[in-house]
This record gives structure tokens, sequence and C-alpha cells, in this order.
């Protein structure tokens, strides 16, 4: 799960799950399967989660990164 | 949605070589530095009423090809299909040729970023749009080491493709012809694309395979160009650390606040002085009377208050968009965010939250920063419960009544107590208001933010853009401040007219409304003469006190007006003998001023900023109605 990753660890997406809307939006940004990804830092407080993707940097809050299955 | 879009300045766009051109692509790619090479400085705003976005319209410059054509930059896409309200008018752009016309859209993808924005062009070219492809940062590529086979790229898509640099003219030159040998669409192609997942699948599949076919012939594989983001990278390491990027975030944020509370102070003075002067030359100019007294006191005062707030909004759009433009202000976002997802909104609302608590017009201008429609307005509405320093001078002169002389560090706790009141009033009215008001689109979309490279800010765009913004600003705000205000000064001066200025106040409309309004200001324990005052203090809350002095018949000036009014308060009496200002209504008043809205320039921009009328007169009724509740309920568990 995306709480127990480290900085720097990366992880390769196994797929994508929920609601259409959503899983389309993540996949425009590069989120699809089999993409590298690499988590960056952790937001305070349980804030967002900063994720490089296809070379992107991207901050996604953890329900949504929820959506990223690893 | 309205259609006047863009169509003002030229209808149909039907002479010979005369055409529109639509920057496209993703946010951070590079579409503004291409647009500011290509418009130089003669870039205009279209404003799209009611929307969120803003649109640059410019001309083509220079001597060859392009020259004349209309440009137009558009907000960042990743894909077609639009998902938030900025993203559905570069849809609109793009699949509606009502509004422009025949037009060619200029892709503008980043090189180092190339897999991914491909996904972009592919999208484009099935939808059967006339394009060609600019590439931005091509040089950063070669930097590393590598390169890109442009031919090839440009066989694949089927169209040219620039690589462009908007330090060097000839590569906007070639671009320009790669434009002019597209035929202009003039009606959508297609309507709506609208692929499943699987065809995104597919989609971006061929996107990875072409971008490693045009990449491999220099060198290997895909995952080197990541490295190519740029050389700042490692910020992040700190600039997201729990500690050290918070400690660096307080930072920022304290040079956001100085910016607008302290560093803008000089020139304020300035505006001050200088109008006060020139009040003062046309008031010398003239005949005594109430003419000469409106051209002093309403009509310059009154622009002078729409200046006034120049430099705040001058000076927090230059630290902003530094912020910005280096790349920090999405990485202080990311750091906010959570607390503020509590109440609804998001981490872009902090910096308006924040600018709130020196002033709420530049606050309200800096909402813009944030793109969703919903967010932003919901932030645009909570600015005015900022604590705003207009109201310092208010709480000075009540906590110096209330608080005995010998017991200074009280008036410190009391005036820390009101700005923490006023945080929880805000944040109690954030937490209603986003359930009235829930956040649709997060329940359907995720809320992602791309963190855009660190570099160095481009300072002449940054300038170019504090003066649009000021530009705007005084374009939209200036008559209606100056109305509102000359009205609000019409209301204390007539009908007596002349005279001493004690009898006038207490002859005028404002006096009289405010012995309408005893019956509602007695639950507060004060009468009109305090009414007088809160009424004046719609033209600036701190113009409170100057009236409250005027109410109670002080006449003194500077230094010995605090004294007076202080003497004048403890001997001032309500009709049945009590008297006016005790330990209960000086609170309830206070209470008032933490929550009320008042400030007749914020309602101003608030209705211009929102584009919703509705909004600025529900924040108006609603935070004063709310402001009144809770005065009332001071006094009376005080009393």
């Amino acid at each position: 799960m995306w709480s127990s990753l480290r900085p720097g660890e990366e992880v390769v997406l196994a797929g994508l799950q929920g609601q259409e809307a959503r899983v389309r939006h993540l996949m425009d940004l590069g989120f699809t399967a089999g993409a590298k990804v690499r988590l960056l830092a952790r937001a305070p407080f349980g804030g967002p989660v900063v994720v490089e993707v296809r070379g992107a940097r991207i901050a996604i809050r953890l329900a949504d990164a929820s959506c990223l299955m690893i | 949605m309205p259609d006047d879009l863009i169509s003002r300045e030229t209808p149909g766009v039907k002479l010979g070589l005369e055409r529109s051109v639509l920057l496209v692509g993703p946010a951070n790619a590079g579409k503004s530095t291409l647009f500011q090479a290509l418009t130089g400085v003669r870039a205009r705003i279209v404003n799209y009423p009611g929307a969120t976005v803003d649109l640059q319209e410019g001309r083509w410059l220079g001597t060859g090809l392009g020259r004349g054509w209309r440009l137009l930059d558009t907000p960042g896409i990743l894909a077609l299909e639009p998902r938030a309200a900025d993203e559905a008018v570069t849809h609109r752009l793009l699949f509606s040729s009502r509004e422009i016309g025949a037009r060619v859209i200029v892709l503008v993808l980043e090189a180092t970023q190339l897999a991914r924005h491909l996904y972009l062009a592919l999208q484009v070219r099935a939808a059967g749009l006339p394009y060609v492809v600019a590439l931005t940062m091509t040089d950063l590529l070669e930097q590393q080491g590598q390169a890109l086979d442009v031919e090839s790229l440009s066989s694949l898509l089927g169209v040219a493709v620039v690589p462009v640099d908007a330090a060097r003219p000839e590569t906007l030159e070639t671009l320009a012809l790669a434009v002019s040998t597209v035929t202009p669409g003039e009606s959508p192609v297609s309507p709506l694309p609208s692929w499943d997942a699987t065809e995104v699948e597919r989609i971006r599949g061929e996107a990875d395979r072409m971008a490693e076919v045009v990449l491999k012939r220099v060198e290997g594989a895909l995952q080197d160009i990541a490295l190519a983001r740029g050389r700042l990278e490692w910020l992040d390491r700190w600039l997201l650390h729990p500690l050290w990027g918070v400690l660096v975030f307080f930072g920022a944020m304290t040079l956001v606040f100085t910016a607008v509370f302290w560093m803008a102070q000089p020139a304020m003075d300035w505006v001050d002085g200088l109008f006060g002067r020139l009040g003062q030359e046309l008031y010398a100019m003239m005949p005594a009377g109430p003419v000469a007294d409106f051209i002093r006191d309403g009509l310059v005062a009154g622009f002078a208050s729409v200046v006034m707030f120049v430099p705040q909004i001058a000076l927090l759009f230059l630290v902003l968009l530094l912020l910005e433009e280096s790349g920090y202000l999405a990485r202080a976002a990311t750091m906010a965010d959570r607390p503020l997802s509590l109440l609804g909104l998001e981490g872009r609302s902090f910096v308006p939250l924040l600018s709130g608590f020196a002033c709420a017009i530049p606050a309200m201008l800096a909402t813009r920063t944030i793109p969703d429609a919903r967010t932003r307005l919901l932030t645009l509405t909570l600015v005015p419960l900022s604590s705003c320093s207009a109201r310092l001078p208010v709480y000075a002169l009540l906590l110096a009544y209330l608080v005995p002389r010998e017991k200074p560090w009280l008036a410190g706790l009391g005036l820390a107590a009101l700005y923490l009141g006023g945080l929880l009033v805000a944040s109690v009215i954030a937490v209603a208001l986003s359930r009235w008001w829930p956040d649709r689109r997060s329940a359907t979309l995720p809320f992602v933010m791309e963190l855009p490279v660190y570099r160095r800010p481009n300072l002449s765009r940054v300038v170019r853009d504090v003066i649009r913004k000021v530009r705007s600003y005084l374009a939209k705000a200036t008559v209606p401040i100056t109305v509102v205000a000359a009205l609000l000064w019409a209301t204390t001066y007539f009908p007596v007219a002349g005279g001493d200025p004690v009898a006038r106040l207490h002859g005028s409309w404002a006096a009289q409304l405010g012995h309408a309004m005893n019956p509602l200001l007695a639950p507060l324990g004060v009468d009109w003469r305090a009414g007088v005052a809160l009424l004046a203090a719609f033209a600036a809350r701190e113009v409170f006190v100057a009236s409250l002095a005027l109410a109670l018949g002080v006449t003194a000036e500077g230094d010995g007006l605090q004294a007076g009014l202080l003497s004048a308060m403890s001997s001032a009496h309500l009709a049945d003998g009590t008297p006016m200002f005790t330990m209960a209504s000086g609170i309830a008043l206070l209470v008032y001023f933490i929550v009320a809205m008042q400030c007749a320039s914020t309602f101003v921009v608030a209705w211009r900023e929102s584009g919703k009328p509705l909004l600025a007169v529900g924040q108006l009724a609603g935070f004063n109605l709310l402001a009144y509740a809770l005065a009332v309920l001071a006094h009376f568990l005080l009393s």
C-alpha cells in the first residue's frame, strides 16, 4: 500500500481500480498498468503523496492514490 | 456558456492568409513562453464572463510569414476530453468553430516529456484536428547527451514537427512556415471524441512506442528521459520534507504575508499623501461649499481608496508569481493540502486565505490561482473572514478602552483571542458551506497536481503579469468603488451640508438611519452614535474610529484623538442613563468586527472577481447577520 512505501522506493503499477472518470483521468496523467512509479515524498499530516511517473512529478491525495494498485 | 468569446476584435477571419492559431498543450510545456515570444508584449486578456480562466490573445509578430495571425493561448490540457472547467474552455476552442473561425492548432509539447505528451498528440490526430507540433526544451535533451529524430517523429505523426526556442527567432519563422502549410479547419471535424479505457490504453501504448522509436536513434531507453527533467529536482527531497519542508513553507508564506502587510505600507502612505494633497489643491481652487467638499472628500478620496490597494496587489502578485514560476508554489500547495481538505478546500486556497489577513482585495484576486471553480469561489467567499489589517485600529481602540491601563499584556492576549476567534468562526463557516456546497468534482475526479520543473523565473514575464493584474483590477473596480465611496460620503454629509463637522454628522442621513436602527442597536448595548460609526465603516473599517469620534463630539485630531475618544467613550451614556461602552457592549462590538463583512471595496471586488453578484450579496448579508447574531449573544451572555 502507498502508506507503507518509503520515499525513494519504486513500484510497478499492477492496474487501476475505481470509478471510470477517476481512472481515466489518472490514465491521462500517465498512470497505466506496467508503468513505473516512484514515491518521492509524503506531505505532512497525512497529506498527498508525491510520485514520479513517466518523468512527471505528481502530488496525489492518499484517497486517490488508492486507485493505483501496486 | 456565453458564445461571444473572442469574437469581438476580428469578426470572421476571412482575409487571405489570415488565420487564428491556438496554442494548445499540457500545462508547463512552455506554451506561455512561446506565446510571449510570438506576440511580444501587446497581448490582451480575453475575459470569459463568469469563468475562472483568463485567455490571452495576441498577434503574431515579426516581418515574416505569420505576421498578423491571431494567436490564442489556451489553458493546459493533458488529454482531449475535458476534466475541469478550465480544460473545458480549451475543448470548446478546439471543437467549436463559431467563435474563432478558421484555425490551426500549434500543439506545444515538451521534448523531455515526449512519451507522455505524444499521448495528447495522438488524440488530436485521431480527432482530425488541423495541427502542427512545436517541441520545446529540446536543448534540455541535448544537455543530457540525447537527441531526438525530429524527421521520423514528423513522418510518424504525419505533420510538421518544429523544435522551437523563444530565444532563437529563426525557429519561430520555421514554425510560421509550418503553420502556413496547414489548411485551417473551419468546422468541427468530429464531435467530442469519447474513448473507452481500452482505447486509452491503445493510444498510450502507441505513444510509448513512438517515443521509443524517435528517441532510440540516439541512445538508450525511455527511462533516461526522466533524468532530463532538470538539475534542481533534488530540491524536492528538502522542500517536501516533513520537517525542512514545513520550515521552508512557513518561510515562504511569511514572505507572502509581509509583502502585503508590511512592504506595501510605504507605497500606500505615499498614495494616501498624494491624493490628500491633490484633494487639497482642488479644494483650494474652488469656493468653499458642498461642491468643493464633494470633490475633496467624496470623489478624490473615493478614487484614492481604489488606488490605495494597488501596492498590495502588485507586491502580492510579484511574490506569488515568482514563487509560481520557480516551481515552488505547487509544492507549497501540496504541503498545505491536508488541513485545508478537511475544510472542503485544497492546498492552493492557502495563499488567498493568508493574504486576507493583510487585505481581502489582493487576496480575492489571488484566488485565480485555484483551477477548480467551486473551490475558488468557496475560497473567495471565506476570504473576508480572515481578519484584515483595517480591523486593527478598531481592535486597538476597543481593547485600549476595555483593558485596564496597568495590564497592557491583557490587550495582547485579547488581540490573540480575536484572531483565534476569527479563525474558529471561519473554520465553522467553511465546514458548513462545503457541506451545503459539496465538492462534486472530487467525488468523481482525483485531486492531483503536477509539480512543474524548478527553474529560474522569467522576470520580464512576471513583471508583465503583475502590470496586467493591476490594470485588470483598476479596470474592473475603479468606477464601482469610487461610486460607493462617494455615496457613503454623501450619507454622512447631507442633508446638513457644510458647517461644523460634528453638527453635520449629527444631522446626516447616516445619523437618521442610526436613530432608526436604535431598536437593533439596543441588544448590543449601544445607541445611534455607534450605529452611525458602524455605517461609516462600510467605506473602510478603520473609518469607524474617526466616525465614532465625530459622533461623540470629539474634534481633536492626530495624537489627541485616541485620548479624547477614550474619555468621551467612558462618559457616553444611553438614553436611560446607563453607560454605553461597557465590557459587554465593547466585546459585542469586537465580535461584530471579527465576522462582519463591512468593506464596500471588498464587496465590489468579490462581485467583479466571481462574476456572481449573488455571491457578493450573500457574503454581505450572511456575514453581517451572523456577526450581528453573535454580537447580540455576546452582549446577552456578558451583561
